[in-house]
């Protein structure tokens, strides 16, 4: 049994900046994170922009080669401690704290959003785009069923098992067997038009993208784009919307729905009970 | 002698008398990243210069820990020297202490030594030997007895000319020792 719970623990580290490690000044820039199931991982802000706030001359292009050389060390070493500790005193790790493992992108960005970026508008965003995965997620429910079970705000690490540029976290996923069943999409009820073409660029671009590693990666990917309530709105601007995310979706996406046809709900029923092609 | 070192003077707290050194400008502390890419260091000659001018000074406490950078704002820095107060030709008895200093001990210690080993030039660095062979005995006692007149404690100074002159005049037999023991 520990064997079990010690499988589903990893560890994260911030990175600290300090100049002047004797004055007691510290900015974090970056996480380490280790899941046991892959090598280490550092995520850090590419423009440091909280790093940038405290000391504004901060050499950016030496501060990224540092940790770029530092994610290339933890790929090849067995001691990460150890191997954060050499990048010292001007770069200083916390100790390791505790996470559950697999860590996953939500998991990720919400550590990033706390401690190493700046932005309080990011973090507005990626609750707005949450508040269109509720509602997606509700779609899915009541066309599915109550017991259907998904994950949301998985990422290309677990998808695909690496990073993968052009993606996004996905509103939802359903993990089988031989891959995921992957929804996300667009709620005119919850953005405007502009942010919702916005998104299902963002949704259309993450699809295509998908299409492209799934072979690679030997995992089956499914994808459904939907469209919410993209005729409630008298607006010329959001009908335009909905036919444009609609024809992105039917373009980069298996199976694209749009929740004013009464036949949405069936064809998603069909895929999911569908064993994979 | 080329080198980028930084400014130092004798300075005193209470009735102490302390060497100081200017901070380095833009201090990067930890260069071992620099040295994976010399690119991006803009004085990487004087990685190698350096152990010229520590021979001669016969300095062998050269390591990872007594090189700062300098971040120069686009990811390279200027690398500075620092630390030099283990040269046994400044030191008491000069003679004998520089003379005990084997030319292997004064290659760069632990990792900067094995990383340097891998990178080095196949000749010496010729540029900074002709400039410290060129160095006359008046030019270094201009040097070394305005400081030791500070020093109330320092009574071998004029032997600290005297070996410093006779190291120059033979700096490229010392460096090439050096070169081939390591």
């Amino acid at each position: 049994m520990g064997d079990e719970l010690s499988r589903g623990i990893g560890k994260y580290w911030v990175l600290f900046l300090q100049p002047l490690p004797e004055a007691g000044e510290r900015v974090a820039i970056a996480l380490v994170f280790y899941d046991k199931t892959d090598r280490p991982v550092v995520e850090y802000d590419p423009d440091f922009s909280k790093a940038r706030k405290l000391y504004s001359d901060l050499d950016t292009d030496g501060l990224k080669y540092c940790l770029e050389t530092l994610r290339t060390d933890l790929r090849s070493s067995d001691q990460v401690e150890a191997t954060l500790n050499s990048y010292g005193p001007q770069i200083s790790a916390s100790n390791a704290r505790r996470i559950v493992s697999p860590v996953s992108e939500q998991v990720i960005e919400m550590l990033l959003a706390r401690y190493v970026y700046l932005a309080k508008g990011k973090r507005a965003r990626k609750e707005q785009k949450d508040k269109v995965g509720e509602e997606i997620a509700t779609f899915v429910r009541n066309n599915a069923g109550p017991d259907i079970q998904f994950r949301t705000g998985v990422g290309a690490r677990e998808i695909v098992g690496r990073k993968l540029p052009g993606t996004k976290a996905v509103a939802i996923a359903i993990p089988s067997d031989r891959g995921w069943t992957l929804i996300d999409g667009v709620d005119l009820n919850q953005s405007t038009a502009t942010a919702a073409i916005s998104r299902a660029d963002d949704v259309a671009r993450t699809y295509w993208n998908y299409s492209r590693a799934a072979a690679d990666a030997g995992v089956q990917i499914r994808r459904v784009g939907v469209i919410l309530n993209g005729h409630s709105h008298l607006s010329k601007s959001s009908h335009e919307a909905h036919d444009y995310a609609l024809h992105r979706f039917q373009v980069d996406s298996d199976l694209a729905l749009d929740n004013v046809s009464t036949e949405a709900g069936t064809h998603l029923r069909e895929l999911l009970t569908r064993k994979g092609e | 002698m080329g080198l980028r070192v930084p400014a130092a003077s004798i300075c005193s707290l209470g009735d102490d008398l302390y060497a100081g050194v200017e901070s380095v400008p833009k201090a990067q502390r930890n260069i071992r990243p620099w040295l994976r890419d010399l690119q991006r260091i803009n004085n990487s000659a004087d990685l190698f210069s350096v152990i010229a001018v520590d021979t001669w000074l016969a300095n062998d406490d050269r390591n990872m820990g007594n090189l700062v950078g300098s971040s120069l704002g686009d990811g390279r820095i200027d690398v500075f020297m620092i630390d030099f107060e283990k040269s046994r030709t400044l030191a008491e008895n000069p003679f004998m202490g520089s003379g005990n200093v084997e030319p292997r001990r004064l290659w760069p210690r632990d990792e900067l030594g094995g990383i340097l080993r891998r990178i080095r030039p196949a000749t010496t660095p010729a540029a900074v030997l002709d400039r410290i062979r060129g160095v006359s005995q008046r030019q270094i006692s201009e040097l070394i007895l305005p400081v030791a007149a500070e020093l109330p404690f320092i009574g071998w100074q004029d032997s600290s000319v005297e070996v410093l002159f006779r190291r120059a005049q033979n700096i490229d037999r010392l460096v090439e020792a050096v070169w081939e023991t390591n």
